[in-house]
């Protein structure tokens, strides 16, 4: 959706903030679907990336190997050419087809940290639930995945601040997130410095949100 | 079962008998792929092959001029964070972390859409682009940067204080060093993300990788090789980036 | 109760066991000791296989540890270990570290568990701490849980890999106290350690192992005193006269 750029020179010589209560129903909507889209595909990607992070752990080099391809196709692939391929090729509407990107996207990554999480845990805790008579499958529910989830918070919440900012991309398909209205407002008003100032701080706020509740989350475990 | 063939079975065993099995099942699943895409529309596309590889050019010279002029801005961001009196710091740190908590297609709708309307002039979208990917660059550079300066411990500055070293001389022969060597697998790591990052340029008209395929496949409508050729055009440039990772990382030098 | 008959272990080209042999019987404490390196550590985790051995034999209360069937996890259950960085559940508590092998492994209630378990705390003197996190605990004190959760699944034999190594001193004697307490109930254990002084009060026999060997199987006294091999009495003169 490329566009002309807007007004090319400065209409006026004041910014004009009204711009942004004129629009409020724009960028509420816009907001709500940044929102709940960011949310789906964090769900998504925390439940894939966490299974597919637990099997590339298990001492099976192939598993490890094939979750490791995994990772690196999708990593090494950006975004936007998944995303176009589901909408564009596949003919998937453009929410599904955003979803189904954006999750795939970022369940590699956080793939990448649980098997790293998981690799940081001593070797120390593996012999001591082995010494006591445990099974690897209850060192792995007991002893593994429990340390696993504290130590991945803090590099899970970069992954989480990702999607948000990652989920910007779906405009490109016409789905109507802020971003995609944003540019609207920009085009319908020639208002473009008030309207993605306003974006940039509706972004940074969630990121901030985002950082707060994951902090909140950290705290609740004690240990450590 | 005979002695060779099970010192052959007891081979595969070991680590370096399952990469190489590992290897052959990745080389029969290209091939098989290869052999699936074959009666893809590949006369169609055949003939825009030069058109495909500039546009990769083009995208490749993006994500090399940007880090370039990133990493030129993210040098001084960095020591002014680190090592900049009270206020500079805290301007660095807000400049940082704003760009980094922006959607990068939002940044590049700043330098496209919203700059000209602040300093009243045209941005073109080449400029735009190089602009926008160069600031995304620097800010990230600048968090590489700052890593790679808090990595060297700090009993290495204590000793270096002992032997009555100036802090510049400290900082150039001492800090330097160990945090350039510290910081090359993440500087190179921001390569890759900024070469996929190139992609959203696509967004302001730049005829990079991603447009280049669009716009064929808009007057051929061949979308199955062409999406396939975009996608190892990525997957290829990125892979060898992360292979370069790997070869800088002490960390794989040790094991291979 | 514990028989290693010429066991030989390789770490890819590395020999760190050479034919090694012992026997020990039921309540004996045996102490272990030799240079870094010598593969006490190595022979000591062959003991409940936390490292397989490449030839011989090791029969644990009459279980040959190579016969594919042969439950490992239960013979584990009854050989309690003891390790040189503690390795306790950082995200457990103290009384949930105690209780989580019982529960889970020997199906235990956890009303009886956590009885038990208050009990042993008791023994290794630190009951107050049952509801704080290992972090929260000293060396010494993390290393008297770890004692404490290995005795908690009742075992008949204990395993000792450098209990005091990784403490500080002035916490070394509450750790080998509570060894010492254990040694006079008449546990069967095997430690290794350098604590010369704990080998003297307890200890019946002395093994002193050297670069994958064992050199000497003495009784401490005649260890201590009359030690055949020119290793053992250069390992012992460094390791008793350190300024």
């Amino acid at each position: 959706m490329p566009r002309a750029p807007a007004a090319l020179k400065p209409k006026d010589a004041f910014v004009d903030w009204s711009i942004l209560w004129q629009y409020r129903g724009a960028f509420w909507s816009g907001f709500t679907v940044t929102v709940w889209l960011s949310a789906a595909c964090i769900v998504g990607s925390t439940i894939v990336g966490l299974l597919a992070g637990c099997l590339g752990s298990l001492p099976s080099f192939f598993l490890r190997r094939l979750i490791s391809a995994y990772t690196e196709l999708l990593r090494n692939i950006p975004l936007v050419v998944k995303l176009f391929f589901f909408y564009f090729v596949l003919g998937i509407p453009g929410i599904p087809a955003a979803l189904l990107a954006l999750t795939l996207h970022q369940s590699a990554y956080v793939a990448d940290v649980v098997t790293a999480g998981i690799r940081s845990i001593a070797r120390g805790q593996v012999d001591a639930g082995l010494s006591l008579g445990h099974g690897y499958w209850q060192i792995f529910r007991y002893l593994i995945i429990p340390q696993m989830l504290r130590i991945v918070i803090p590099p899970m919440t970069s992954q989480y601040v990702a999607i948000i900012k990652h989920s910007s991309v779906v405009g490109l398909v016409a789905v109507q997130d802020l971003t995609f209205q944003t540019q609207e407002i920009n085009v319908a008003t020639f208002r473009g410095f008030e309207a993605a100032t306003a974006t940039t701080v509706l972004y940074g706020l969630l990121a901030l949100a985002m950082i707060a509740a994951m902090a909140a989350l950290e705290k609740r475990f004690a240990w450590r | 079962m005979s002695g060779a063939s099970f010192a052959i079975v007891q081979s595969l065993r070991t680590e370096r008998g399952k990469e190489w099995l590992w290897r052959l099942g990745v080389l029969l699943v290209v091939i098989a792929g290869a052999y699936a895409a074959r009666d893809l529309e590949w006369g169609k596309v055949a003939a825009s092959w030069q058109f495909l590889l500039k546009g990769l050019g083009r995208s490749w010279l993006l994500a090399l001029a940007s880090i370039f002029v990133g990493a030129v801005a993210a040098f001084p961001l960095a020591l002014a964070r680190v090592y900049g009196p009270t206020g500079v710091r805290h301007a660095a740190t807000a400049l940082i972390e704003t760009v980094r908590s922006i959607p990068e297609l939002m940044i590049i709708f700043w330098v496209y859409f919203t700059l000209p309307l602040v300093i009243g002039a045209q941005v073109d979208s080449w400029e735009a682009a190089l602009g926008s990917l160069s600031v995304i660059a620097a800010a990230y550079l600048a968090e590489v940067i700052r890593a790679g300066l808090y990595s060297v411990p700090r009993g290495q500055i204590e000793a270096a204080e002992t032997t009555g070293m100036s802090r510049l001389h400290i900082f150039l022969h001492v800090v330097l060093p160990q945090a350039l060597r510290n910081m090359v697998p993440a500087l190179i790591a921001q390569l890759v993300a900024l070469f996929k990052t190139t992609s959203l340029v696509y967004a302001i008209g730049v005829m990079e990788f991603l447009r280049s395929v669009t716009v064929i496949n808009n007057t051929l409508f061949a979308p199955y090789p062409l999406y396939l050729i975009l996608a190892l055009g990525y997957f290829v440039s990125c892979f060898a980036i992360t292979r370069l990772v790997r070869w800088f990382d002490p960390k794989y030098q040790l094991v291979d | 109760m514990i028989t290693f008959d010429k066991v030989n272990k390789y770490f890819n080209q590395l020999h760190v066991l050479k034919d090694v042999s012992f026997h020990i019987e039921a309540g004996e404490v045996v102490v272990v000791c030799g240079p870094s390196g010598s593969g006490k550590s190595t022979m000591l985790r062959c003991v409940n296989r936390l490292e397989k051995i490449d030839r011989g034999e090791i029969v644990v209360k009459g279980v040959n540890l190579n016969a594919p069937t042969s439950d490992i996890a239960k013979l584990r259950a009854e050989i309690g270990m003891v390790f040189q960085h503690f390795n306790l559940y950082p995200h457990l508590r103290v009384l949930d570290n105690l209780i989580l092998a019982p529960i889970k492994v020997r199906g235990v209630s956890r009303e009886v568990a956590t009885d038990t378990a208050m009990k042993l705390l008791a023994k290794v003197g630190i009951q107050e701490k049952a509801s704080a996190y290992p972090s929260q605990l000293s060396g010494g004190q993390q290393q008297r849980v770890a004692i404490a959760r290995a005795l908690a699944m009742q075992p008949k034999i204990m395993l000792f890999d450098e209990p005091t190594s990784a403490l500080d001193p002035e916490m070394i004697r509450e750790v080998l106290e509570v060894m010492v307490d254990l040694a006079n109930e008449g546990m069967t254990m095997i430690v290794v350690t350098h604590e010369m002084g704990f080998a003297r009060r307890v200890a019946h026999r002395v093994i002193f192992m050297d670069e994958g060997r064992v050199i000497e199987d003495e009784k401490p006294e005649v260890f201590f005193s009359q030690a055949k091999d020119p290793r053992a009495r250069v390992f012992l003169s460094k390791i008793l006269s350190h300024i």
